[in-house]
């Protein structure tokens, strides 16, 4: 296990964050669906994620085009999550091609499901935490445009209004 | 311990320690103790069924116990469903 990156993204105060929501709440996961739902479809790709990064794996949330293994599993370990990136980097994260790009290239989830470009906007918490991401995953080379940031970013502020409802 | 094709193993006992120790840092002995004790474990368990039971323990722990026990279960389906894949692979 990658015990470096797992410190980095279990900090003690931001897993207490994480833990202040109802994330397993079915009613959560339907209206986080449509949130997905609505940014693949706006940005015309095959997959979005809405997701939080635990310690050591992304737990999806909410999503629109996952299957097999990754939606069987509700998720991936941190290090083949791409929203772990975004996490990491607290701003929106792109990748054009994966299969072109040495730092992914060798990703196995990448490699898995033939998914190649990724655009994801990070989730920030009342406490300034970056919890998670909203993303979509597209199977082709793709260079994101402006236009696709915002509509992400308009994602991300309504899973972040969402979830403030499911605080405990 | 197993692994599958991309590299992914199975977490252990460790693993989930390790994990409940960065999370909960100073707190983090005492409650590995207590679930330990809770499970009727020593921590010293190597098979996958003792990690089944800490982490049926830890989900009804705190929260943050139950975050840390969500993040290893997705790894333990995730190696399972691979795991499986890579078996039928190698038997096709």
């Amino acid at each position: 296990m990658d015990t470096d990156l797992f410190d980095r993204l279990g900090e003690p105060a931001r897993i207490r964050e994480l833990a202040g929501y109802d994330l397993l709440n079915p009613d959560l996961r339907t209206s986080l669906d449509a949130i997905a739902l609505r940014s693949a479809t706006l940005l015309e790709a095959p997959v979005s994620l809405v997701s939080v990064v635990l310690d050591s794996s992304q737990f999806i949330l909410g999503s629109h085009g996952v299957s097999g293994w990754v939606a069987e599993s509700q998720g991936t370990p941190a290090e083949w999550a791409m929203c772990t990136h975004t996490v990491l980097a607290g701003e929106p994260y792109c990748v054009t091609d994966g299969m072109a790009d040495p730092k992914h290239a060798g990703n196995p989830f990448l490699q898995m499901t033939g998914l190649r470009s990724y655009l994801g906007v990070p989730l920030l918490g009342a406490d300034e935490h970056v919890l998670g991401a909203h993303c979509v995953i597209d199977a082709r080379p793709r260079i994101f445009t402006d236009v696709d940031l915002a509509v992400l970013h308009d994602g991300a502020e309504k899973v972040m209004r969402l979830l403030g409802a499911y605080r405990l | 311990m197993t692994t599958t094709p991309y590299g992914l193993s199975r977490p252990t006992m460790d693993d989930a320690q390790a994990a409940i120790m960065r999370v909960h840092a100073g707190d983090g002995r005492r409650i590995w103790d207590q679930l330990l004790q809770a499970a009727g474990l020593t921590g010293r368990e190597t098979d996958g069924s003792a990690l089944d039971r800490l982490l049926a323990m830890m989900c009804k722990s705190d929260a943050t116990t139950r975050l840390c026990a969500l993040a290893l279960q997705i790894r333990v389906n995730s190696h399972t469903h691979l795991a499986a894949a890579a078996a039928a692979t190698a038997r096709s």
